[in-house]
């Protein structure tokens, strides 16, 4: 598999603190890989340290195989795109004219492209108006806009849709799904909206205290993910009692709810449990969520 | 750094402090002319030598806040991210630096001549000596842009470095001026009379008490010269001795300030 971000034991401190830990992370071509972790657990030093802003004190990583140590480092780097924390914007300049400065620094030979990109991120009929009097939304888009110049193949995105309204958050999902599926650009996303990511990311890296716990992708992920039934019964002791009999997990959630986590046949247990008298009122089959995932992952995790 | 330059230069032009100091700059030339006017005197030299005493502050707050704008606005981040090395993204800062403080030099001067000749008459001092006061007006006005360069890149906060860049000139305006004393000091009282025809006469000299002796007097001048501000104010009296002396401190003041600039910059961690 050809993976265009490779890290092979990062690690990063600050003075005795270890902000990164023998990070090893894979992102493969156009993927979308949603980079998940607590606040303070190493994803914005990571990146930081990806872009080139901070050095990391060991360890190594590449970009599309050139190493972070050669030289021609600089020249993957002019692959890449991204917003770190907050959009890189001069305020007093309006969305055309921060586009225009991007590409003066990006080197290109013209100002062809603006228009579309503006359209692309919903911003073109801002005219003259200064980045200082746009909306946090505005401000974000316009950063996303700036990130797409050069027609990078890498973005990096750190917390791309904070400040975002709903809408706003739905037009990012869609704009970073058309850009991975019609021009194949990877993307590195660093996000808390652990919901919003999981409709978007092909695949995971969930990090905590520096340290990158689990990778996998969505396929392998869906399969982890616990089904569980959350019934109501009257009796919850006869209950417990044929749930231990016939060795089925489950946790009570309250005097009248049970939640039973292996498969089971539903007309069976009615049937058992009517038996004893016990009643079942109400069942639901949930899905566990990836927040439900990441939480009990990183919960293991500190276990450990 | 071709790209870099570009893109500062793009900025450069919509951006309303640069504007600002362009007509200020007008302004002053123009206040300056006014104000010599009425003294009796004045010979045109010391009009166009005027702007360079106070240049420094006018690069203190325009490099501040326009080179401080990229850190706090994340330009610098960007340009890092696309591949720019940390070298070129300061020297292009520190050359548009240098070129917004010559234009705004050159408007100064090309004001003062233009208009002051009719009024002042031609200039006092030879060619070479403009030529060389060119020079060193040049160089101090370098030197001023790499030092607040200097603090501007290193410092990621605006408002601080805004502050450490106009506090620094003002403590170089001070210093130079009690360095100058001391650089400037006799080694003999002078009791001189005079007479009714309005010449004077040395009655007697003897050695001043005061006097901080040779060393001290030598070391004074040195720090005197290496201070730009103090440089700044020697042009400004146009009549130097130390005119030809003072592209030496500038050109060392320059290869050090930068040298250990972009050495601390390449290092720095950014945010």
């Amino acid at each position: 598999m050809e993976y265009i971000l490779e890290t092979n034991d990062i690690v990063k401190k600050y003075g005795n603190f270890k902000a990164l830990n023998n990070f090893n992370m894979h992102i493969p071509k156009e993927a979308i890989y949603g980079l998940i972790g607590k606040n303070g657990a190493g994803k914005t030093t990571l990146i930081r340290i990806i872009c080139g802003l901070q050095k990391e004190t060991s360890g190594k990583f590449s970009i599309y195989g050139i190493e972070n140590n050669s030289k021609n480092i600089i020249d993957a780097r002019k692959r890449i795109g991204g917003i770190i924390e907050t959009p890189s914007i001069c305020l007093d300049m309006s969305a055309e004219d921060n586009l225009k400065e991007q590409y003066k620094i990006v080197g290109l030979p013209s100002f062809d492209g603006i228009k579309e990109i503006l359209e692309l991120v919903g911003l073109e009929n801002t005219g003259k108006k200064t980045a200082k009097h746009f909306s946090l939304g505005m401000k974000q888009r316009l950063g996303l806009a700036i990130s797409l110049v050069g027609n990078p193949d890498l973005l990096i995105l750190d917390e791309p849709i904070n400040g975002l309204d709903p809408e706003g958050i739905i037009e990012i999902r869609e704009l970073i799904l058309k850009l991975n599926k019609e021009k194949g650009i990877t993307f590195l996303i660093s996000s808390h909206y652990l919901d919003e990511l999981s409709k978007i990311a092909t695949h995971y890296g969930i990090i905590d205290k520096g340290i990158l716990i689990k990778e996998i992708n969505r396929e392998e992920l869906e399969d982890n993910f616990k089904r569980k039934i959350q019934i109501k019964v009257t009796d919850l002791k006869e209950c417990i009692k044929y749930l231990e009999e016939n060795n089925l997990k489950y946790k009570v959630i309250s005097n009248e709810i049970i939640e039973i986590y292996d498969k089971i046949n539903v007309s069976e247990l009615v049937i058992a449990l009517s038996k004893r008298n016990c009643v079942v009122n109400s069942f639901k089959e949930k899905e566990e969520s990836l927040e439900n995932y990441f939480l009990n992952l990183i919960g293991g995790a500190n276990n450990d | 750094m071709i790209k870099l330059l570009k893109a500062g230069f793009f900025r450069l032009k919509k951006d309303i402090i640069f504007w600002l100091f362009i007509f200020l700059t007008i302004g002053i030339a123009f206040f300056t002319l006014l104000r010599y006017m009425s003294i009796e005197g004045i010979k045109l030299d010391r009009v166009i030598n005027e702007f360079i005493m106070y240049i420094g502050l006018f690069i203190a707050i325009f490099v501040s806040i326009f080179i401080g704008k990229e850190h706090s606005e994340g330009i610098i981040r960007n340009k890092i991210i696309v591949g720019h090395s940390r070298v070129s993204i300061y020297l292009s800062n520190l050359i548009i630096s240098i070129i917004v403080s010559l234009i705004c030099e050159l408007i100064y001067i090309l004001i003062a001549d233009l208009i002051g000749i009719p009024i002042f008459g031609k200039m006092q001092m030879s060619i070479s000596q403009f030529a060389i006061t060119l020079l060193d007006t040049a160089l101090v006005i370098i030197s001023f842009c790499s030092i607040f360069n200097f603090i501007v890149m290193i410092c990621s906060e605006i408002t601080v470095s805004t502050t450490i860049c106009i506090i620094l000139f003002i403590a170089m305006y001070v210093v130079q001026g009690a360095l100058s004393l001391t650089a400037n000091t006799d080694k003999y009282l002078t009791h001189t009379f005079t007479d009714e025809n309005g010449i004077t006469h040395i009655v007697s000299q003897e050695p001043d008490p005061n006097y901080p002796g040779d060393e001290k007097v030598k070391q004074a001048r040195m720090f005197y010269l290496l201070i730009p501000q103090g440089q700044a104010m020697e042009i400004g009296n146009t009549d130097s001795e130390y005119l030809y002396k003072m592209p030496i401190y500038s050109v060392s003041l320059i290869i050090i300030i930068n040298f250990i600039g972009i050495c601390i910059f390449s290092r720095k961690e950014l945010k």
